[in-house]
């Protein structure tokens, strides 16, 4: 069934929660609603249930606007599942799934089989049919979360609508709920709008997705449409990587170093990271959080280092993807190292390639500049040259100080930076051009 | 006024029950003050009904009196122009109303009873006011307790009275009045045989079944005036009876304390009772059948005559 | 609850009433023998059996006095436990009772004040004064109704606050008029202990209608009463018109409340009691509570009163007191025993 929002708004006293919100779901869709806490979300999914009345605008549902309907001809066509699942007194679990057919019953009917068959059917669809006899009290949060969908499935409904039908499920059932919500829209034509928190639960099952942004859409659509890192940015203030799903390629989020200043002691020193092949993106990440000024190279287009630096927006020396470094890229790499005042060298798997990297790495070393060389692993492991490689990582070795664990790297950081302060104060670094 | 009157008299009763040898100290007193000699001087010291010696200076000349019967009592012992206070129930006789009230007997002032400068404060028995009677005592203003249970002892509490005033022989003549009538009445008693008389219940409410039973004045003044109180078979003093109890002794005469012998009459589910049936039900007044005081008799001749019906 | 135990549940406590109704008209302060107790009542109302040789009083003694008061006692305790339910599963409240939101008080003040003008003008007005009660109850509902009102809503919580500060308010009304009153306090003091003594017929009509539709409305509403304990939100959501649903159930629980303190004073715990324990038994469905109650409620305020006319024969004590010492106790055992059951 259809549901179309049309300029709803809504104040709460002297607050406008909502504000020209216009949207419309498509029969059978799944679309959820995301946006941080207090964009109105929680009120948007009121206004469409009839618990709050929108101060201006309307909702129809089907052909009908919303406000026609009886309460029993509304609990007939949709069925809310919220965030508040209390239920007073010692209901048993069937008891509470039965009183989704109350829409159904007069005054004095009781329950028929046929009610009772479908109590049993959504027990069985939620996955609750052994909770059945069970006091609803005793019931764990997600299990009453599931009880209440079950009761809300019973009200066989065209429209259903969840308020963070996981927020007390662990990662198991938030992925089985949303599963038979999903089922429920594609399969049996149900539409469903749901209030998600979760971005990449939200993107991955959903169909269409609204962000709301103070009380308005800021986007709405497909999932890869909404979901976009500068989307995200503006409506939670962080930074955020959005990668395609490995396997299926909905929109994921991943997290990055905030925007917020938090807790920066790095003040702006240079350090400059020699990785690749996914041994430096968490050290980078550390970094640039720690509030260093993070430099790369040289790394290959593509390799999962190259893509860390893009995301960290974190100056890069780029090589092309498949490529040894080239010694123009060497060139750049060096004249980057010039102004850094530490270097890192994390575990990178050594081809023939990216050996001018160890160079590099060297001649910092030969500059006098504190060259610190990740050694969490064995280096045999990851020589691929057989043999030039480990000759020129023993060389570096002996010039650069040996670091087996990550937290230790960045306390000896932190001692040369305030020993030596005074010293290596860059306070106003250019960073070169680089590729973004 | 209707559960006025039966409280009133409900205060009476713990008084009585507190009251342990009252009346022999009281006629010791009379003895350890010798005759009646008119003239006597004061200092003059007496035992009141609490067995408390009480010497009055001299003649009292402002009085306080804290119960009604008291009023009573000095107004017909001719003393009533000596009487400067007293309390809001005290209605008998007329001039008593114009005196200055110095509360009830739930709410005594102190402070307004030493305003009037008494030289002696008459009062019933009473633990609740103990206090104030401490209060007047240090202040150096004499009370005095006056607190009669039977009709005898009405009589010596106005010998009492009278003495304790100079007025013995207003109170002499009173008492002997008093006798006489009383002895008229119980002759004319007397001749009805004890299973003629009326079976008596006493009603003091209609919410609760109060009604009085043996040991208390009013029922004594049934018995006198020819009754058989029905409650005193059950209980001492005031208590309350259940209805079936109630039903079960049948009264043919029903004697309420305050107005409310229509509601009586027209209780639905009482009505074969056989008081209720005869219409034996009768309002009295309180004051003259509950009030220990010199209007006693008079009680006894109204009771005499509702029975006598 | 199944069905077939449904059933049998409502004949067992029937039969328990029935028979506690027969029981406590053949016992009271006077001995009466069981067959002549049975003979009178057969006789008073299908005169087949002839009780023409039973004297009159033990005839007006069983007709007149016990037979109305077990009859009373039934229905105000059927009334009381029926006003409690549905109290506690609107306010969804198991501390509330059909006291909870001032019903009682202003059924206090109203026969206080029909007391006082008894009083001051010495009229005969007991008859009046069940209507006087009844006015002060129905005023105090709307008052406390309107108090709560927000907008067009009456949020539990402000009805409890309401309840609680205008049963307050007038507490302090009556502590004030017991001060006019003076030595008058007596009689208050025994209405608010709340008692059966000193009541006839006309009593029983007064409350009948009330119980007879107000349980009506309240079975009728049964359902919607349970729907409103998934909370006011989920109940709009499945269907139930919240707000109507609650002002009917708020002004028929007041009602039948009202009706019963009129006639019967104060008489504490059924309402808060009897709910719990059949709750134990029957679970929280209203389909089966409501009516459960109601039995449980008068087969249990029949016995207490019982108790109070017979325990210190010939006097009585009021039945308040018993329902407390039993209920109490109880309330405690309860507490300990099923806190879940309670949650509070």
């Amino acid at each position: 069934m259809r549901i179309e929002i049309q300029d709803i708004s809504f104040t709460y006293g002297n607050h406008q929660v909502l504000e020209g919100t216009t949207f419309h779901v498509s029969s059978g869709k799944f679309v959820g609603i995301i946006g941080p806490n207090g964009s109105g979300k929680t009120t948007l999914l009121k206004v469409l249930s009839r618990i709050l009345q929108p101060t201006a605008g309307c909702v129809r549902i089907g052909e009908q606007s919303l406000s026609e309907l009886t309460q029993k001809e509304l609990a007939r066509t949709m069925a809310v599942v919220s965030q508040d699942t209390n239920v007073g007194y010692q209901f048993s679990v069937e008891d509470v799934v039965l009183m989704g057919r109350a829409p159904y019953l007069g005054r004095f009917q009781s329950e028929s089989l046929a009610d009772y068959e479908i109590a049993r059917h959504a027990l069985e669809v939620t996955g609750c049919t052994h909770l059945r006899d069970r006091s609803i009290l005793e019931l764990s949060g997600g299990e009453r979360q599931r009880v209440t969908i079950a009761r809300a499935l019973a009200q066989q409904p065209k429209v259903l609508l969840l308020d963070e039908p996981t927020s007390h499920l662990d990662i198991g059932y938030q992925q089985e709920i949303l599963d038979l919500v999903k089922r429920l829209s594609t399969v049996e034509g149900l539409t469903v709008v749901a209030v998600l928190h979760d971005l990449n639960l939200a993107a991955y099952f959903c169909h269409e997705l609204v962000l709301m942004h103070q009380g308005k859409i800021l986007a709405c659509g497909q999932p890869t449409d909404v979901l976009t890192a500068d989307n995200i940015e503006k409506v939670y203030a962080t930074r955020v990587l959005v990668t395609p799903h490995p396997v299926f390629g909905t929109p994921q989020i991943s997290l990055l170093p905030g925007t917020r200043e938090q807790n920066k002691h790095g003040e702006n020193h240079q350090i400059h990271v020699i990785a690749g092949g996914g041994s430096g993106g968490e050290i980078m990440r550390d970094l640039c959080d720690a509030g260093y000024k993070v430099t790369a190279g040289v790394l290959s287009v593509g390799d999962s280092d190259w893509e860390a630096a893009r995301a960290l927006s974190i100056p890069v020396i780029s090589e092309a993807p498949f490529s040894s470094v080239s010694p123009e890229r060497h060139q750049e790499n060096l004249a980057m190292l010039e102004t850094a005042q530490a270097v890192i060298l994390t575990e990178i798997p050594l081809g023939h390639g990216n050996l001018l990297n160890l160079e590099a790495a060297l001649q910092a070393a030969a500059a006098g500049k504190p060259v610190y060389m990740i050694e969490e692993k064995p280096a045999q492991n990851r020589d691929f040259t057989g043999g030039p490689g480990q000759e020129l990582l023993t060389k570096v070795q002996q010039q650069a100080q040996s670091i087996r664990e990550k937290t230790e790297l960045y306390r000896a950081l932190a001692e040369q930076f305030s020993s030596s302060g005074q010293l290596n104060d860059f306070t106003d670094v250019t960073r070169p051009a680089v590729d973004q | 006024m209707r559960k006025r009157n039966w409280l009133v008299v409900m205060l009476l009763v713990v008084f009585t029950l507190t009251l342990v040898a009252g009346c022999g100290q009281e006629n010791g007193g009379e003895e350890a003050n010798g005759d009646t000699d008119t003239g006597k001087t004061y200092p003059l010291t007496l035992t009141d009904a609490a067995g408390r010696e009480v010497t009055l200076a001299a003649k009292p000349e402002r009085i306080v009196s804290i119960m009604p019967s008291l009023t009573e009592i000095l107004f017909a012992l001719d003393a009533g122009e000596r009487v400067v206070g007293v309390t809001t129930y005290c209605d008998y006789p007329a001039a008593a109303k114009e005196k200055e009230v110095i509360g009830d007997l739930y709410n005594l002032n102190p402070e307004s009873i030493l305003a009037l400068q008494p030289d002696l404060v008459l009062v019933g028995k009473s633990e609740t006011l103990q206090q104030t009677f401490d209060f007047l005592e240090q202040a150096g203003t004499p009370y005095f307790v006056v607190d009669p249970q039977t009709l005898d002892e009405i009589e010596e509490s106005i010998v009492t009275v009278a003495k304790l005033i100079d007025n013995q022989a207003a109170g002499e003549a009173l008492v002997t009045q008093l006798k006489a009538d009383r002895l008229a009445l119980e002759t004319k008693v007397a001749e009805i045989p004890a299973e003629e008389r009326a079976k008596v219940f006493v009603l003091l409410d209609t919410n609760v079944l109060y009604t009085v039973g043996e040991g208390t004045f009013l029922s004594e003044m049934i018995t006198t005036a020819g009754g058989n109180n029905l409650a005193s078979e059950i209980d001492d003093a005031y208590f309350q009876v259940s209805e079936e109890a109630f039903f079960e002794l049948d009264p043919e005469v029903i004697i309420c304390t305050f107005p409310m012998r229509d509601e009586v009459l027209a209780r639905e589910t009482w009505q074969d009772l056989s008081a209720i049936k005869s219409g034996k039900v009768y309002d009295v007044d309180a004051n003259s059948v509950s009030r220990p005081g010199p209007r006693y008799v008079q009680g006894l001749e109204l009771l005499y005559e509702v029975f006598a019906k | 609850m199944k069905t077939r135990n449904k059933y049998l549940l409502y004949t067992l406590l029937l039969s328990a009433l029935v028979v506690s109704v027969i029981l406590a008209t053949a016992v009271g302060a006077v001995a009466i023998p069981p067959r002549e107790t049975f003979q009178i009542i057969i006789s008073r109302l299908t005169g087949l059996w002839q009780s023409s040789d039973i004297p009159a009083t033990t005839q007006a003694i069983i007709w007149n006095l016990r037979l109305p008061r077990v009859l009373l006692g039934l229905l105000v305790g059927a009334s009381l436990a029926l006003a409690g339910v549905s109290f506690q599963g609107l306010l969804r409240n198991p501390l509330a009772d059909p006291f909870t939101i001032g019903v009682s008080s202003g059924a206090a003040v109203g026969a206080t004040i029909a007391m006082l003008l008894q009083q001051t003008y010495q009229i005969s007005f007991t008859q009046m004064l069940p209507i006087f009660a009844f006015a002060g109850a129905f005023l105090a509902m709307f008052f406390v109704y309107n108090l709560a009102r927000i907008g067009g809503q009456v949020p539990v919580v402000t009805l409890l606050l309401a309840g609680v500060v205008v049963s307050s308010f007038l507490s302090a009304v009556i502590s004030l008029l017991m001060v006019f009153a003076g030595e008058d306090m007596q009689g208050i003091f025994f209405w608010l202990s709340g008692g059966l003594l000193m009541r006839s017929w006309s009593e029983i009509w007064f409350v009948l209608p009330y119980l007879l539709i107000g349980s009506i409305i309240l079975f009728t509403y049964a359902r919607d009463l349970n729907v409103l304990l998934m909370g006011e939100e989920a109940a709009l959501t499945l269907g139930v018109n919240v707000e109507r649903t609650k002002r009917v159930l708020l002004v028929t629980a007041s009602l039948i409340t009202a009706a019963a303190v009129s006639v019967s004073g104060m008489i504490g715990f059924v309402g808060l009691i009897i709910p719990h324990a059949v709750r134990i038994v029957t679970g929280p469905d209203h389909r089966v509570l409501l009516p459960a109650s109601a039995l449980v409620g008068a087969t249990f305020l029949i016995w207490a009163d019982v108790v109070a006319r017979t325990v210190m024969i010939p006097k009585e004590i009021p039945v308040g007191i018993i329902t407390a010492f039993v209920g109490a106790p109880f309330f405690i055992y309860l507490l300990r025993k099923k806190k879940s059951e309670i949650r509070l």
